[in-house]
Order: structure tokens, then C-alpha cells, then sequence
């Protein structure tokens, strides 16, 4: 029975750890592959916390040094790592996971290759668990079932922390940066702070349950944090289903039985050294893990997606009315937002080494007004939008906005400045729902705060109700209402499109940066397009500019015409000027298409 | 001064003999990553048949240089094995980056374990002798070393050769420079996979053998090449073939000279320490050119 009680406890304790897991790898997406190390920053810290200033019986101090110096160690390797885009994150974490081990097993103060031994018991305040049962009043338990109840606690707790994160404005803020980086930067976060909070987070949770795990042992040395640790974890969250809370639960009971039985079955039916069924234990677990990449890679429970329910009318409400208008007036506080717009360029240049892609474009947006850019594929055009919203450096020139020139800019910054772009390949967040596309840009939102999140529940919460029933007014403006619960991937490329269009009015830029917003819609869909653009700029007063091949979109939409080609504009005018101008559209479109211009 | 040269000149020769021996295990998986796609820890377990082989055939009584054949033979086998009986299977499902590194992690592992349950975690040394050395500037190099040293720059060299100018050596530079682009060109991805598992499976053989000829064979043995060629990776950038290769050389060099400057025991953490200040100041890799691998 103790036995099982101690199996049970460490089971319960490697939830958590996992559950640590599941937030940096399934939810945040990044490829860590060194998390025994945080499992085991935790563990040294707690066990180096309780054994020189902590008091007895300050267990729960010593689950937050464990913590702290897990999230730390995070914060110390993610910083260099997750700036270049995570493309080494990987290697680098596995690297830090052999750099651990070397560090502990030389410095004295992690007691070498010995270890730690005598790391004080579970205690809260003057109580301190010994060999005895303890009286709970209704039932007294013994000092193992104790363990095992304080390890339930934590775990329980640590579902709730973690459906919080996950069901949380924050959370969907995590997932959309592990679907598309560049397109939460270009609606005004940092993808950057946004993985180095998760990796913190989820490292800290699995501080708690290194802390926990060194107070139930009351040794911990060196060889337990090994790679083999790191296998452990992976097949526990593969096994489980990494994007899942209850997966990361299911995947470690699972993982123990086999785990147990694999031991039992060795120690009584196979003749083999105790030594060699360790080593035939680890080998088998290895392949285990192969095998389930094989016959489950999604592990045993799915990702779940949270259905948002359509907000109740109030009675008396015009709903259909409101469902029907395309260009609804919006609340007086989001419009309390736009500015004149200004945003212009000069002499700007690109290279890239040799090829000049941009060569000198003078450019200024009029406030309220659809600016379009024309001009044949490689004229430079999408390389404009790019160094005006940020994401390309100009080799030369300026870029002003209000009278600021904010070359230098991230992208993040620019959007908050109130410039933000659609993408020529659309980019919505694919296993983000439609809805959560649309919250997901929306700007006021304290939840999408960890710290905030937790600190001021009430804000964030009442904050996400009001937002919710915003996101399913432009879901209805936008004519996608029917769709709001499916993931955006799934949606036809016309619907991927228009919630391109929902997902930036959302963010309520004041100057719209549309790149090719109707390219491959049906022609006969192009009307609920120039209802909506034409609505950003005559209803809303928003400036516009777009990047258009379709020349009926130009003449239906713009106000004004930039022909560019080979980085420089070679034409400008009304749209009945330049589409007006055979040689021009003849050139560009070739003579029989320029004819029907 | 002079002092001070004389005293340095040998932990550099070590460093310069450890890091040419990391640079053909960082080349092998600089190989697989930019061709392939993927990371493979998989070389370990290559490294592990390649070392086991050539005990087991001297164990058997076969002469060093038909074991050494063997070996090599086993090394290639072994990894183009693995290519066909595991990574294929993943690769032609479009598997991501990270299930293709923690299936060959896992086979690593298992490997690992597998090797220690059925031969013991036991040493076993190969050469029982003494080795043959010589004393060169105040340094004391053995055969092997030298051994080391010259396949490993033969090596580099050779594979230069084999990459510019052979078809099959072109069609592996093609598929990792545009595997889409090399398909289009009639380039035959499967072959061109099967071949580079072959070439990184030869020349991790060609580390393994001089390696274990000096200091035995246990079923660790693979782990710290491994992860040296990991950090090489790091230190280097994988942009170009030659980056993992100069920062390999530059780790070797980190970690003797690590000895003369602090004690043994700090080797590693000074080493990888090594790696983390390449990786704030050029995450990219101190040479530059971050490749992401793509597949078709």
C-alpha cells in the first residue's frame, strides 16, 4: 500500500511538472528540450533555501525559491535565445540541459556529485511532518498518505493556475504568437515578451514541483535530473496530448503504470541483472515514445477550443437591424482613438545586398482617404509596406508619422502608434478560432497580462466579457458570425480574407495598411469587400492604403493612385488619371488587358 | 613570455586534436540538419555500433585494420538504417522539426541502454598498450591523436572534394541548398537522403574509431562528441557547411585551454559557457548565416 501511495505521490508531483511542460511546449509551441533543468533549478533551489535561511516548517517559501530560481534560470537562457526567432531554441535548450548537470556536479553548494541529503519534510509553520500519523479530525493519515495529499493539493492548484493561463486573453495571446509570431507583432506585441513569459511561467510551475519533489525525497542529487529525466517528460506530455491540461494529467498516470509494470514484469520474468533492468527500462521507455509518434503523435486528448456563446440580446434590442448593417456606428470611446492621420515617406530605399527593391519612393497618405498602389510583381510594392509598418529597415529615407519619424521602430511599436497592415498571405492564426482571431487583436485588454491576470482578476475578467460581446458585434459586421467558433484554418480563403479585415478593424488602427485584401475572392464576393474597405474610410475616417492588382477594386475603392515598378513611383494620380493612362496600363497589364481597364 | 607560450602550447595542440575530431561529428549532423532537415542524435547511436563493432572484432581476434573496416562498415549501415526503418517514416509524413529530434534523441537513448543491458556499462579498452607517442614543442601526441588529427583534416577535405565535384556529392549541396528546387531538377530526394546518412554515418565512424582506440568503448562514450558537436553547431551557425567545422575547432580549443587557465574540473562549464556568450553575442552563430531547414 505504501507503495502505491508513494508511486501515486510522485505521479502527482510529475502532473505538475509536466503541466509546466504543456504551457512552454503545447500552449507557447517552442521546442524546449531541457526541462528537467527547471525541474531540477527548482529542486537545488528549495533544498539550498531549506538547509541555510529558511525556518522549519517553511514549506511554502521553499515552493516559491523553487519557483523563482526555475523562472530565473528561464528568464537567463530564454532572453538570448527566443530574440532570433527561435530557430536555435532547441539546440540551445538541450545544451543548457548538459550545461546543468556539469554546473551542479561542480559547485560545493549543490553538494557535487553527492548531492543533498537531509532536505527537511513538508512542515507549515510549527507543524513539520514526521513518521507519525497525523489527526485531521475525521481521519488520520500516515505520514505517506500526508505526502500524498499535500502533492494532491499542489496538483490541484496547479490545474486551476493553469486552465487561468490557458482559458485566459493571455493564454490566447500565447497560442496566437505559436501560430504566427509576425502577425501578433504587427498588431502591437512583442512576440519576444510574450514566449519569454510562457517559458518563465511554465518553468516556474515546474520549479514548484522540483521544490516538492526535493522535500519528499529529502535527497536529490545530480544523476536524477539527467536526460533520461528529459525522455521521461517528453513521453508523460506526447503521450498525454501536449496541448491539453487533462492530457498532461492522463499522460503521466499512464506513463507511471507502464512505467511500474515495465519494473515489476523485469524484476519477475526476465532474467536479467537488477542492473540491466534499469537500463532495459530506459531503452524500452525510448522506444515507447518512438512508438507513439508513430501511432499517436496528437497524444490521447486533443487540443480543446473554448466556445464563446453569442451574448443574449437585451430586450428591446434592434438585433436584426444591427446584424444586417454592414458599417455599424461603433461606441464613442473606441473612435475616441483616431487622429488625423499623417503618415508619409520620403526618399525611401531598400537593398538587399545588390538587388535595390525600393529606390527612392516619396509617398503620403491623405486622412480618410484610399490610397492605392499598383504596379507589376517585384516593383518594390509589399517592400514599402514593409519598412512603413516596421518589419523591413529602410537602407535610406524617412518615414513620418504625426510629424515623428519612426524609422527604427519594431513593428509592435508602429502598430501602437495606430499603423497596422494586413498580410498578402492572410496570416490569421490557424488553430485560433475565428472569434479568437478578432480578441485576440482587440487593444484594451488587461488579461492578456500575466501578472495583471492574476493580480486584478476582476478587471481582466469583466474587461473580456465587454470584449467578447465587441468580437461578436464585428464578427456579425463582418458577416463571419456563423463562423466564430471554427478554427480560422478552416475557413475558405474568401472567409480567411474578410476576418483579415475583422481582425485589423479590431485592433482600431487609425492608418490601415491592406496588402492585396481581395486577391483570390470570388469576383461576386468582391461587394461585401468594398463595403468594408470603403466603410474603414468614409464611415470611420480612417486612412487606407492598399496594394491591388485587381484593377476594379482600384477603380471601385481608391481615392488616389500609386503606379510603382522597379522600386520607384513612376505615376501618381486619381484612379481615372492612372488607370486612365493606356501606355502605363498597357505596359503593366499588357495591351488587350489594359484595353479593358 | 616564452614561459607562458611553452605552458599554453600543448593544451592548444590538445584542443586543436579534440576540436578536429568534434568538427567531422559537427559535420555530420550539419549534413543531415541542412539536407535532411533535421537534427539527428541519431549519430550517437552511429557512433555507439561504430565503437561496439570495432571491439567486438578485435575482441574476435580480427586485425585493428580489418576491425577499423568493419567499423566503418557497421557506422554506415547503422545509419542508413536508421534513416530507412525510422526517419522515413516521419519525413514522408511531414513530421515537425521537433518529433524528428525527439525520435532520433529517443533512439540515442534507447541505444544507450540497450547497448549497457546486454554488454554491461563496463569499460573495454581496445588497445591495452601503451600507445606509441612522440613529444612534439613540450606536447606528448600518441598515435591516436595524431590519428585523430590527420583523418579528421583527410576527412574534411575529402568530403570538400566529394560535395564540388562528384554528381551525387552536387545533388546533396542541391537538395540542401532548395529541396523543391533540386525535386524540380530531377534530383531524387529519397537517394539523395539514403547517401548523406551514408556519408554522416562514414565519417562519424572516422571519429569514433581513433577515439575509442585511445580511451576504450563504454555505452557513453557517444554523449560528449555529441553534444560537443551540438555546441560546435551553436558556436558556428550552420549557414554554410565550414561554420560548424571553425566552431568546433574554437570549442576544442575553449575546453583545454580551459584546463591551463582554471582546474579540470571547470572544463565543461567554461566550455559551455563558451557557448552561451556565443549565443548572446550572435545567436545566429558566431560565423552567421542561420539555415532553417526546410523540407519539401
Amino acid at each position: 500500500m505504501i507503495y502505491v501511495v508513494d508511486v501515486l505521490t510522485y505521479a502527482a508531483i510529475m502532473v505538475i511538472a509536466t503541466r509546466g511542460y504543456m504551457l512552454i511546449k503545447g500552449l507557447g509551441g517552442l521546442l524546449h528540450l531541457g526541462h528537467a533543468v527547471f525541474f531540477g533549478l527548482g529542486a537545488y533551489a528549495a533544498a539550498i533555501a531549506s538547509q541555510t535561511f529558511l525556518p522549519a516548517g517553511a514549506y511554502p517559501i521553499s515552493l516559491l525559491c523553487g519557483a523563482i530560481a526555475a523562472a530565473a534560470g528561464a528568464g537567463l537562457i530564454g532572453w538570448p535565445a527566443l530574440k532570433d526567432r527561435a530557430r536555435y531554441f532547441m539546440i540551445i535548450t538541450f545544451s543548457m540541459q548538459l550545461i546543468f548537470i556539469t554546473i551542479v556536479i561542480n559547485l560545493g553548494i549543490t553538494g557535487g556529485p553527492d548531492g543533498i541529503s537531509g532536505i527537511p519534510k513538508v512542515g507549515f509553520g510549527p507543524w513539520v511532518l514526521t513518521s507519525r500519523p497525523v489527526n485531521l479530525g475525521v481521519i488520520e493519515l500516515s505520514a505517506s498518505s500526508m505526502n500524498l495529499l499535500v502533492a494532491l493539493l499542489l496538483m490541484g492548484a496547479s490545474f486551476l493556475f493553469c486552465r487561468r493561463i490557458i482559458e485566459s486573453p493571455y493564454g490566447r495571446l500565447v497560442r496566437a504568437t505559436r501560430e504566427d509570431d509576425l502577425a501578433v507583432e504587427a498588431y502591437g506585441r512583442s512576440a519576444t515578451n510574450v514566449r519569454l513569459s510562457i517559458f518563465a511561467i511554465g518553468a516556474a510551475l515546474t520549479g514548484i514541483a522540483g521544490a516538492a519533489f526535493a522535500h519528499y525525497f529529502n535527497y536529490i542529487g545530480p544523476s536524477q535530473f539527467e536526460l533520461e529525466l528529459v525522455i521521461l517528460f517528453l513521453i508523460m506530455l506526447i503521450l498525454g496530448g501536449q496541448y491539453s491540461i487533462v492530457g498532461a494529467t492522463i499522460g503521466v498516470f499512464v506513463t507511471m503504470a507502464l512505467l511500474e509494470g515495465l519494473r515489476f514484469g523485469l524484476e519477475h520474468y526476465a532474467l536479467i541483472s537488477t542492473d540491466a533492468v534499469a537500463h532495459v527500462r530506459k531503452g524500452i521507455f525510448s522506444l515507447i515514445l518512438v512508438l507513439v509518434l508513430i501511432v499517436k503523435p496528437s497524444g490521447l486528448v486533443r487540443e480543446r477550443f473554448s466556445n464563446y456563446r453569442r451574448p443574449a440580446p437585451e430586450p428591446g434590442a434592434d438585433k436584426p437591424a444591427q446584424a444586417i448593417s454592414l458599417v455599424v456606428s461603433e461606441p464613442a470611446e473606441r473612435n475616441a482613438s483616431l487622429k488625423p492621420a499623417a503618415l508619409s515617406c520620403k526618399d525611401l530605399h531598400k537593398s538587399f545586398g545588390g538587388l535595390v527593391a525600393v529606390n527612392g519612393v516619396d509617398l503620403s497618405l491623405m486622412e480618410g482617404k484610399i490610397t492605392a498602389i499598383i504596379g507589376p510583381n517585384g516593383a518594390g510594392k509589399t517592400t514599402v509596406f514593409n519598412m512603413l509598418s516596421g518589419f523591413v529597415a529602410p537602407t535610406k529615407g524617412e518615414v513620418t508619422f504625426k510629424g515623428k519619424n519612426i524609422v527604427g521602430l519594431a513593428p509592435p511599436e508602429i502598430a501602437r502608434l495606430g499603423i497596422a497592415r494586413t498580410f498578402q498571405d492572410v496570416r490569421i492564426w490557424p488553430r485560433l478560432t475565428a472569434i479568437e482571431n478578432v480578441l485576440a487583436s482587440l487593444r484594451d485588454q488587461p488579461g492578456e497580462n500575466a501578472i495583471r491576470l492574476f493580480a486584478q482578476p476582476r478587471v481582466s475578467d469583466s474587461k473580456e466579457a465587454e470584449n467578447i460581446e465587441y468580437a461578436w458585434h464585428l464578427m456579425e459586421r463582418f458577416r463571419l458570425s456563423e463562423k466564430a467558433n471554427q478554427l480560422a484554418g478552416e475557413l475558405s480563403y474568401a472567409q480567411r480574407k474578410m476576418l483579415a479585415l475583422a481582425r485589423l478593424r479590431a485592433y482600431d488602427p487609425s492608418i490601415m495598411l491592406l496588402d492585396e485584401p481581395t486577391s483570390g475572392v470570388d469576383p461576386k464576393r468582391l461587394g461585401e469587400f468594398f463595403d468594408q474597405i470603403r466603410g474603414f474610410a468614409e464611415s470611420e475616417h480612417r486612412t487606407i492604403c492598399m496594394i491591388e492588382h485587381n484593377m476594379t477594386v482600384v477603380r471601385e475603392l481608391a481615392d488616389w493612385v500609386l503606379f510603382i515598378d522597379e522600386g520607384r513611383v513612376v505615376a501618381q494620380g486619381t484612379s481615372a488619371e492612372v488607370l486612365g493612362n493606356r501606355t502605363l496600363m498597357s505596359a503593366y497589364l499588357g495591351k488587350r488587358e489594359a484595353e479593358s481597364v | 613570455m616564452h614561459e607562458t607560450i611553452l605552458s599554453i602550447l600543448p593544451y592548444g595542440i590538445n584542443g586543436l586534436a579534440l576540436g578536429l575530431n568534434v568538427a567531422i561529428v559537427a559535420l555530420a549532423l550539419a549534413l543531415i540538419w541542412r539536407t535532411v532537415g533535421m537534427l539527428d542524435f541519431g549519430i550517437g547511436a552511429v557512433y555507439l555500433a561504430s565503437a561496439y563493432t570495432l571491439w567486438l572484432a578485435k575482441s574476435a581476434g580480427l586485425p585493428l585494420v580489418v576491425g577499423m573496416a568493419v567499423a566503418i562498415a557497421a557506422g554506415v549501415f547503422f545509419s542508413v538504417l536508421n534513416y530507412l526503418v525510422v526517419y522515413r517514416f516521419f519525413i514522408k509524413r511531414n513530421a515537425p522539426l521537433f518529433v524528428l529530434v525527439v525520435v532520433s534523441l529517443s533512439l540515442f537513448v534507447a541505444t544507450e541502454n540497450f547497448v549497457a543491458a546486454i554488454l554491461s556499462a563496463e569499460r573495454f579498452y581496445i588497445i591495452d598498450s601503451i600507445l606509441l607517442g612522440w613529444t612534439l614543442l613540450g606536447t606528448r601526441l600518441n598515435v591516436a591523436q595524431i590519428a585523430k588529427m590527420a583523418i579528421s583534416l583527410i576527412t574534411l577535405g575529402a568530403i570538400a572534394m566529394f560535395c564540388l565535384h562528384s554528381r551525387a556529392g552536387l545533388a546533396i549541396l542541391a537538395v540542401a541548398d532548395n529541396p523543391r528546387l533540386a525535386q524540380g531538377m530531377g534530383i531524387e530526394l529519397d537517394r539523395a537522403y539514403i547517401r548523406t546518412f551514408a556519408i554522416a554515418g562514414f565519417i562519424v565512424s572516422l571519429a569514433a574509431i581513433p577515439d575509442v582506440a585511445e580511451s576504450g568503448v563504454d555505452p557513453y562514450v557517444a554523449a560528449t562528441p555529441l553534444f560537443l558537436a551540438l555546441a560546435a553547431i551553436i558556436i558556428g551557425g550552420l549557414g554554410a557547411f565550414k561554420n560548424p567545422v571553425r566552431g568546433a575547432v574554437m570549442l576544442g580549443l575553449a575546453f583545454h585551454l580551459a584546463v591551463w587557465a582554471f582546474a579540470s574540473r571547470w572544463q565543461e562549464v567554461i566550455a559551455y559557457s563558451f557557448v552561451m556568450a556565443a549565443l548572446i553575442i550572435r545567436p545566429q552563430g558566431l560565423f552567421g548565416g542561420v539555415s532553417t531547414p526546410t523540407r519539401p
